[in-house]
Order: structure tokens, then sequence, then C-alpha cells
């Protein structure tokens, strides 16, 4: 055996010696990669129906963390104004302007398209996974020729899921939503992931309603972190001056 | 006007808003009529809005579609030709954080006071607007100062204080009307009974109850303007899990008035006066409401107490449930009232029914431009309804065209009751930009 090969050997060795990640360790991780003390960006969000008919929204958005966000739409003008709010994935909360009123979200309103989006108020909520599914189910595979880790996950009320994670960065690459019958029902990804203080942030979310034939995305402009947003930023009386 | 329009325009923060929609009334072919036609179109200039301060104007305008002649000499008055008035919207100066957590209003402005759908028991500050007999859980912006103070996401705190009494707008007459105020020859024929009771024969009666001298008026007051007869209040709120709470407290004046006849006859001087007494009762209400969610099902309940300064009115308890969900594409809303529903305005029973039974199903299409709504109430005592259905489509941002109806179906006593015959079927148009 030349040097070489006993070099490469006793690399194999050291790194098979290496113990291996367990599912929980790396969803923490993609949580710590992508995760700031908080953020803040506007959003232009376009949603495009099956027959390819486009509609706009723009957005203020303010997060706190992983759970608290706020979010105001600016545009059209039948929703400006409006602003959700989010403590957790059980705590959701619309202001509309036109009623002077915060409304609770309920829990079967809290499936419907936010904005008339693909994304519901639910999936606004858990856009930066606050919400910890249990996983399942571990492998590995490539993704757009990205090695990545496949995570299969079930959720405290029985909904799965899967989440595609690049192996190198921890970046959350691809997520699908299953129905009861294990079948993909949408199908999110995330792109254009800007590096900003030790965080990665993607700039793009896209989501596929595959049962609907529609898709929204989701672009961050003008994205800031770690301003020092304060957690009683997040009251009902802060709603009516939005994000 | 022109000014604030500069002002508005100039500082980019500029909202408009234009309705439009005529109701006809087709429950017999020879009397189908339009029984409503009415545009209300309004501005809302934002001249400043930051994370500190914000200001708004709001002005609105109602154009009545029918002509308000009543001679031949108006013919050269655009007012009377072109009936238009101009109401002010919401209009005030908000400051965010005038202490950590503590908002301040001051001016013109809607607070929703109450967490339940479409009637709040707990509310005696925002005055209601029945002006349109479809938005019938409508509200005006009032005058108003109004604090709220929320330290932290679990707790806020609310007062408010009302310095002028506003009392709520009804529908038009056109529309809706009962005469309160009776005919003189309805109070005569009145008086013959009375004589008739009293022993007399009919004839003898009727020429008796001729040679009386009757009048009929009006003694109508609104609540004075001493700073003892403002209303005000406070509310404390809370979310405790799933769960949020509000506890609050108001005093103020009942928004329509309570309408007393008050019959003097004198026998001597024959003279029979009838004066119909119009006053707005005080109370303070004590409520509290809660919502949540449970197992995807949203609840909420908002129960008041009502205690009247005037020993004339009972002391009453009003309380509403309700719950909505979704299922199938569906939304469903259920809601229960014990109290006052904002249709039934006229009540003729000694026990006036005071349960009611709400209820929506809403169904969104066509990738969910098209929105068809079937909404109503039924009073339990009665068993009688009203009915909204609704189609609206929605073919761009900002645009909806509206295809609805009215039908009512009072059974005798019901406040349903005077409205049967008001059936109608309703088009409408709105563009927000």
């Amino acid at each position: 055996m030349n040097l070489w090969a006993l070099l490469i050997a006793v690399c194999g060795i050291a790194a098979a010696g290496e113990p291996a990640m367990t599912g929980k360790q790396i969803l923490d991780k993609v949580r710590e990669v992508t995760s700031a003390a908080d953020r803040k960006a506007t959003a232009v969000m376009t949603i495009t129906d099956r027959n390819q008919r486009v509609q706009s929204r723009t957005m203020r958005m303010v997060m706190k963390g992983d759970s608290k966000m706020m979010m105001t739409f600016e545009t059209p003008a039948d929703l400006r104004g409006v602003t959700f709010m989010t403590t957790s994935t059980d705590n959701m909360w619309i202001y509309l302007p036109a009623q002077g009123r915060v409304r609770r979200i309920s829990g079967s309103m809290a499936d419907q398209g936010f904005g008339g989006s693909d994304f519901s108020y639910k999936d606004m909520a858990n856009i930066s996974f606050a919400d910890e599914p249990g996983v399942e189910k571990m492998s590995e595979a490539k993704l757009d020729g990205t090695a990545v880790w496949l995570l299969e996950l079930k959720d405290g009320n029985g909904k799965r899921s899967r989440l595609w994670v690049d192996k190198a960065r921890f970046l959350p690459l691809q997520v699908e939503q299953l129905g009861v019958d294990g079948k993909p029902t949408k199908r999110i990804f995330f792109a254009d992931f800007e590096n900003k203080e030790k965080s990665w942030i993607p700039a793009s979310v896209r989501m596929l309603d595959l049962t609907r034939g529609s898709s929204t995305e989701l672009k961050l402009e003008k994205l800031e972190l770690n301003t020092g947003v304060k957690d009683n930023l997040f009251t009902e009386s802060n709603m009516k001056r939005g994000a | 006007m022109t000014a604030l329009l500069l002002v508005g325009l100039l500082a980019g923060q500029f909202e408009a808003d234009l309705q439009t929609r005529m109701h006809l009334r087709l429950n017999a072919l020879d009397s189908a009529a339009v029984t409503w036609f009415e545009t209300r179109p309004s501005l809302v200039f934002k001249p400043m809005s930051n994370e500190k301060v914000t200001a708004r104007i709001g002005v609105e305008l109602r154009a009545d579609g029918f002509p308000g002649l009543t001679s031949v000499s108006q013919l050269s008055q655009p007012g009377a030709l072109e009936p238009v008035s101009v109401l002010l919207g919401e209009t005030y100066v908000r400051v965010y954080d005038a202490l950590p957590g503590l908002n301040l209003t001051l001016g013109r402005q809607l607070v929703h006071w109450g967490t339940a759908d479409a009637v709040n028991p707990t509310d005696n500050l925002v005055t209601p607007d029945y002006s349109d007999p479809l938005t019938w859980d409508a509200r005006r912006p009032v005058w108003m100062a109004h604090a709220e103070y929320a330290p932290a996401s679990i707790l806020g705190v609310e007062l408010a204080a009302k310095p002028v009494f506003e009392p709520a707008m009804s529908v038009p007459k056109r529309w809706f009307w009962i005469e309160n105020l009776p005919t003189s020859e309805a109070l005569r024929q009145s008086l013959v009974q009375q004589l008739v009771g009293q022993g007399l024969d009919t004839a003898t009666a009727r020429q008796v109850a001729s040679r009386y001298t009757i009048t009929a008026s009006e003694d109508f007051q609104l609540p004075k303007n001493r700073l003892k007869d403002m209303t005000y209040g406070g509310r404390v709120k809370t979310h405790f899990s799933v769960l949020d709470l509000s506890a609050s407290v108001l005093r103020g004046y009942d928004f329509l008035p309570d309408a007393e006849p008050v019959t003097v006859l004198d026998t001597h001087a024959l003279t029979l006066d009838f004066t119909l007494r119009g006053r707005y009762a005080r109370r303070t209400v004590v409520g509290g409401d809660a919502a949540a969610n449970v197992s995807g099902i949203g609840l909420w309940t908002e129960a008041a107490y009502s205690m009247y300064d005037d020993s004339l009115f009972e002391d009453e308890v009003s309380v509403i449930g309700g719950a909505d969900y979704t299922v199938a594409g569906f939304y469903l809303n259920a809601q229960y009232l014990h109290g006052q529903f904002p249709l039934a305005l006229v009540q003729t029973e000694d026990e006036p029914a005071k349960d009611f039974v709400l209820g929506a199903v809403e169904r969104k299409l066509a990738g969910e431009r098209v929105l068809v709504r079937a909404g109503g109430a039924v009073d339990v005592k009665h068993g009688s309804f009203a009915l909204l259905p609704l189609v609206r489509w929605m073919p761009g941002s900002g645009l909806e065209l509206d295809l609805g109806g009215l039908v009512f179906n009072g059974k005798a006593g019901s406040p349903f009751e005077p409205m049967n015959g008001n059936d109608e079927v309703f088009v409408g148009a709105r563009y927000r930009f």
C-alpha cells in the first residue's frame, strides 16, 4: 500500500469514527444556521393560479426569534393595513383596519390562504420551523445534484412532512407537506440564501400547491438582521401600527 | 378639501373607496320599485405615518340617487336635486409608545369593543350605523380619547372617554319607517273606544269625541353635554395559552331613544294631548368576553350586564356565543344571542323577542374570485327570520361586484314582522384603490 492510500485509509477510519448526527441534531443545526435574533424585511408575494393569472402583494415584516412575527400588507388596496401577528402556531391574530378590529385566527381559519396565497396562516407562523416536529426517519439523498439529508417529520397534530437539508451548509432546501394518504399536497422551496451576520436567510420562498395547481413566491427585500426588535412590539395594540 | 387632497398626494399616503348599490323591491309586479340607490365614495389621507405618529383624515360622501324635491321652487337647488351628505370618517392623531407600551389616540375613531363577531353586548362606546340595512353591524367613528397600554403581549389595558353623545343613524324613511306619532284621527278613534268602554253607545261616544281638541307632538331630547354625561370606561385584556380574555366597564347612553307615549285627557277643557317622549337611557355595562380555538373550531362568547340609571328600565343581561369552522372549503359561522338584535328595531310586544340564532355559510369558488354566502337571523320566540343571500364576484384586485337579496318572514309580534314586504334584490359594486 503506498503512502497516499494509507493516508486516505486513515482519514476514512477517522471519519467513520465520528458519531453520525441524529435527525433532531440536524433540525437544531438548521435552526441555528438560519435563525437570527430578529429580522426586518419588505416582501413581495406573487401568486399564480392554475390559469396563470398573477396577483401581487407587498408586505412589511418583523420577526423576533423563530416564533414571533408581524406582517402588514401595503398593497393591494383592499388588503392595505391588514396585519397578521403570531407568537406561536397556536396563537395568531389578524388586524382588520376597516373594522378597527383584532381577531384571533381560529383553528380552521389557520389553514386558509394567507392574503389569498398558497401559504396558510399556519405555514406563515411556522416559516422559520418554530414548531418542533419529531423526526421519524432520516436518510441521505441528492436533490438537484446537492447532497442532502431527507428527514421525515411528524408534528404534534400528527401531520407529516419531508424536509431536505443541504448536508454541507445545513440549509433547508425543500419541504413537502403530506396528506393523510401520504401523498404530497404542498411543496416549499427555499432559495437565494443570503449570509448576513452569520445567519443564512432564504431571500426566496416558493410554495407549490399540488392540489390546486397554483403557486406563491415570497421574495424578501431590504433584509435587516439583529436590529434590536423588542418583545413588547408583538401586542394587539401595535398591530394597528403594523410591522 | 383641495388643501387636504394636495397634502395627501404630496405625502403619498392616500386611499380611496367607492361603493354604489341599488335595491329593487319586487314584492308585487305592479308596485315593484327601486327602494335604495346610494353611492358612498370615501377618501383617507395619512399626512403622517411613521413608527411614532400616525395622522389620518377620512371623509365620506353619501350621494342619494333619489332627488329630494318637495316643491317646484327647489328645482334650481342642486342640493335638493342631488342630495349629498358629507360625513367625517376616522380622523385622528395616534402616538405610539408615548410612554413605553402606551399608545394614545385622539380624534374621531373606530374602536372595536368586544370579541364577538357581529353583535357586541359589552360595547356601549362606538355608535352603530343602522343607515344601511345590509351592513347592520356597521359602526360610525366617534370623537374619543383612547389609550392602550400593553407592557407585555399577555396584558393590555384600554381606557376610553367620549365627551359628546352621538346617536345612531337610522335607515332612510324611504326604505323602512314606522310612524310612532299617531294622527289626530287615530287618537280620536282611540278616545271613542275608551268612551264606549266606559258605557257610552258608539254614536254618543263619537259625538263626544268630536268635541275634543286633539294634539299630537313629540318631546325629543338628546343627552346633555355635561361632563357627567360623558361616556367613559375601560377594559383589561389578557391571553392565556389559546384563550383570549377581557373584562370591561363602560358608562354611557343607549344609542337609540326609548319612545314613551304620554296621554293627558282633560274632560273639563275637552282636550287630549298626546306626547311621544323620546329619551336616551343611561346605563353602566359590565361585561367580559373570551375567544379560543379548540380542535380547529373557533369559539367565542361575550356577556354584559346593563344597569340602567332610570328605574323605568329593567337591568338586563345580554349574551352572545358563537363558533366558526371551515370544512371541505365551506366556512360555517353560528351564533346564539340573548339580547337586542340590531335589525330588530321595532318590537311591538310587551315581552319583546330576545333570543336569536345567527348563522352564515360561505364558500369561495373560481380561484377565490367568487364568494357565495347565505346568512341570516332567526327570532327563536316566533320562528321568524331574515335572510341575506349574496354572490360576490372579485374580477380584479380591489373590485367587488355583488348580487344579493333581503328576505324577511315575520310572524305576528316578531321584530321582523314590520319588515314583511321589504324583500329585495340588490346589485352593487365596490372599488378600492
